[in-house]
């Protein structure tokens, strides 16, 4: 479980001047629940989310995982109990497929031939043939690495999910496919997943619950109808309506 | 060094032993010891072993004190403040060439010989044109003319105390005097921009510049005379050597000794033909003795390289050590601080430390480590390794920069700590870009490198220096062709190095 409790974030400008990121969230979210952050660039979501796994530290409130405050743990420990997945994957170029997603257990020291199994179990999770694993990111298409992406990012089993635009870059045949695999994947894993987007369908499609910020403040939360039938203001209702006019 | 023990091993296993003629390294020095070599081959049944340029002073007269070297050619007032350390200021040349005599005969074993006639002191050289126009034929009427007159003189002579200081004192000369390097001297006093330099008095050069020699009238100078040094153990061995040498004595004038320099410097001539010539002439040798000895210096440049080939190899063995330490020192040091410097962006003035320490001109670079370290290897790693530094340094801090600032958050937020970051991520993908300074580094380094003999570290600038001193082309090309050739090989060494260091994953498949 998660939760943010009355959290600020402020970056101190250039000459005096501040910029509140974030203003005063709060946010449960439950064990195995996939909540999707949306709005528009600028609005504080991915901040949000960066709070929770301590890359970005709140100015005010709390933020809790697992009913600790995140600032009282070791970061380090802390980021590798949230798997983390960002755009295009964020392979890196110079480790095979195989040593990507094994990389986070041979930190933890794992033995050789169980991070193995470990990464084959994982490639098959997330239909990838095993013979992909020797390959590097760069022979990869753009829904492999992502599939990749997301298989490290579960490769320490993880309670919580962390996914920072993971769909944005593919294409439109490649993420619907991913969508489809992603709901599969989530019936078997069954994660607490925070994922950030600004694609309203598919925040609707994915989430059990979506919550729509804007200028570093929670606007609404709740899921499709919720946002259709009782928009909590003008501002929600042409967002919506503007996102999903757009995909006929 | 390495010499010494050439020159050593040599002696112990000819037999019967030659006599071992070294010189100094200037040409004068040189040309006075092939002169000697070829009056002994041509007119006795011994066989000479020449070690010219053997080294400065210091090393020529360590070598002949050891027996290693029989004879050279000295000068009196040298004899008397640097090998007998005499403080006492030198009086009048006869007095000199006496006293220095007879103490090397009884502290050291070693007989003078009769000078050969000139005297190479220092003099001042005046633009003919000028001192025509002046009258000027002495240093003593330079005073009447003191406000038309402009001097440029060599900085040693500007500083030394028996040089201008002493000059401007015992004439009452008050003249605007400024401190340039010699060559220029030469070239400003021909365009007309000084009227008066410092020279030494059978200076070659002075030949090739429309300059006039003014007379030392108040005798201030120190005397200079040459003459040979022998050991009186040979004499013993062979008494004619005495009366042989003695032939020589009083032949050479100042104005001849200059014509002789000028010969090799300024003409280009080779120093046994320059030697030979005179000789002849002089009628203390036949035509068919020069002939002669003229065939046996007419090697071939491949065979020139190939007596030389042992001599190479240490000597690139040498330089190859001088760049390999100085720059895996470099890697060593600046590694880490590259890393430093992309944690800390305080450190980041570090790297324009570096930068105006490349822009320091290597001779200069080396010659300020002499009073810091000391002549030798270490003040040559010490500056090789702050030229290395630049390239390394400023490679390491962009090639991690450029790092895909996705990457580096993807890894924080995986949780890597910064000990992991950089070794499994920033370092891996950095490599080919600190790969290529390594190779840069090293590429300088072995050229800068040749400069290091300047300062005794040896390597493959050794020969270069001599030949350039000596006005020999093959000595030159036989230390620049191989030190040109180790660039190019470590070039492409290091570039395929840098293939196999690039990360698979960045090249291909």
């Amino acid at each position: 479980m998660i939760a943010l409790e009355g959290v600020r974030k402020v970056y101190s400008g250039g000459s005096g001047a501040s910029i509140i990121a974030v203003d005063d969230v709060s946010l449960t979210i439950e064990e195995g629940e996939t909540v999707c952050l949306i709005g528009t660039s600028g609005s504080g979501k991915t901040t949000t989310m960066k709070m929770i796994n301590r890359m970005v530290e709140p100015s005010a409130g709390r933020v809790l995982v697992g009913g600790e405050d995140v600032l009282g743990l070791d970061p380090i420990r802390l980021r590798r109990r949230l798997g983390y997945v960002i755009q295009k994957g964020g392979l890196f170029p110079h480790m095979t497929v195989a040593r990507n997603i094994g990389l986070l257990p041979e930190l933890e020291g794992w033995e050789a031939d169980r991070i193995a199994t470990r990464v084959d179990a994982l490639l098959a999770m997330v239909n990838l043939e095993v013979s992909l694993r020797d390959r590097y990111p760069r022979a990869l298409s753009g829904g492999q690495r992502q599939r990749v992406g997301v298989a490290r990012a579960l490769a320490l089993d993880p309670e919580i999910l962390l996914m920072d635009e993971p769909f944005g870059a593919l294409d439109p045949i490649t993420r619907a496919q991913l969508h489809l695999e992603f709901q599969q994947l989530q019936r078997t894993v069954g994660k607490t997943v925070v994922l950030v987007t600004h694609d309203m369908a598919e925040a609707f499609m994915l989430g059990d619950r979506v919550a729509l910020m804007d200028e570093g403040r929670l606007i609404q939360i709740g899921d499709e109808a919720d946002f259709r039938q009782r928009p909590a203001s003008d501002f929600v209702a042409a967002f919506v309506g503007a996102q999903l006019s757009g995909r006929a | 060094m390495l010499l010494l023990m050439l020159a050593g091993s040599a002696v112990a296993q000819d037999a019967p032993e030659p006599i071992v003629i070294a010189s100094k390294t200037f040409t004068e020095s040189r040309l006075l010891s092939e002169i000697m070599a070829q009056l002994i081959e041509a007119r006795t049944d011994l066989s000479v072993e020449r070690r010219l340029g053997l080294g400065g002073t210091t090393v020529v007269f360590t070598a002949l004190t050891a027996g290693e070297v029989d004879l050279y050619a000295e000068y009196t007032g040298t004899g008397w403040a640097v090998l007998l350390g005499i403080e006492a200021p030198i009086g009048d040349p006869l007095e000199t060439y006496v006293t220095v005599a007879q103490r090397l005969r009884s502290e050291h074993g070693l007989v003078v010989l009769p000078p050969f006639g000139f005297n190479n002191t220092y003099a001042m050289a005046m633009r003919e044109a000028r001192a025509e126009a002046l009258g000027v034929t002495r240093i003593s009427q330079l005073t009447e003319h003191a406000d038309a007159l402009s001097v440029g003189v060599s900085l040693e002579f500007l500083n030394r105390a028996d040089g201008w200081p002493g000059l401007r004192e015992t004439y009452g000369l008050e003249l605007d005097v400024r401190g340039m390097e010699h060559g220029l001297a030469y070239e400003a006093i021909q365009s007309g921009a000084i009227d008066l330099i410092d020279a030494y008095s059978t200076d070659g050069k002075l030949l090739k510049y429309d300059v006039r020699v003014l007379q030392d009238d108040l005798s201030y100078f120190p005397p200079y005379d040459a003459a040979p040094v022998v050991r009186a153990a040979l004499l013993e061995r062979h008494p004619e050597l005495e009366g042989l040498l003695g032939e020589l004595a009083f032949r050479i004038s100042d104005d001849h000794m200059q014509q002789l320099n000028g010969a090799v410097e300024v003409e280009g001539r080779s120093f046994e033909e320059v030697a030979s010539t005179f000789l002849i002439a002089e009628g203390l040798i036949g035509a068919e003795d020069a002939a002669e000895g003229a065939a046996r210096n007419q090697d071939s440049f491949a065979a020139f390289m190939a007596a030389r080939a042992g001599e190479t190899a240490s000597l690139t063995l040498e330089h190859m050590a001088l760049t390999l330490v100085s720059v895996l020192l470099a890697v060593a040091a600046t590694l880490p601080l590259g890393v430093l410097i992309t944690r800390r962006p305080t450190l980041r003035p570090l790297l324009t430390v570096a930068g105006v320490l490349q822009t320091i001109p290597s001779l200069a670079l080396l010659a300020l480590m002499i009073p810091l370290i000391g002549l030798g290897v270490s003040s040559a790693v010490v500056a090789l390794f702050l030229y290395a530094i630049l390239p390394i340094l400023r490679n390491t801090v962009t090639g991690i920069e450029e790092v895909d600032p996705d990457l580096v958050e993807a890894a924080r937020a995986m949780g890597l700590t910064d000990g992991q970051l950089l070794t499994r991520v920033q370092l891996p993908l950095a490599s080919p870009t600190i790969m290529a300074g390594v190779r840069t580094a090293t590429v300088i380094s072995v050229g800068v490198a040749t400069l290091a003999a300047f300062i005794g570290a040896g390597g493959l600038g050794e020969p270069i220096i001599t030949g350039l001193q000596l006005n020999d082309t093959r000595l030159i090309l036989s230390g620049a062709l191989p030190a040109a050739g180790l660039a190019v090989l470590v070039d492409l060494a290091l570039g395929q190095l840098e293939r196999v260091v690039t990360p698979k994953g960045l090249t291909g498949g």
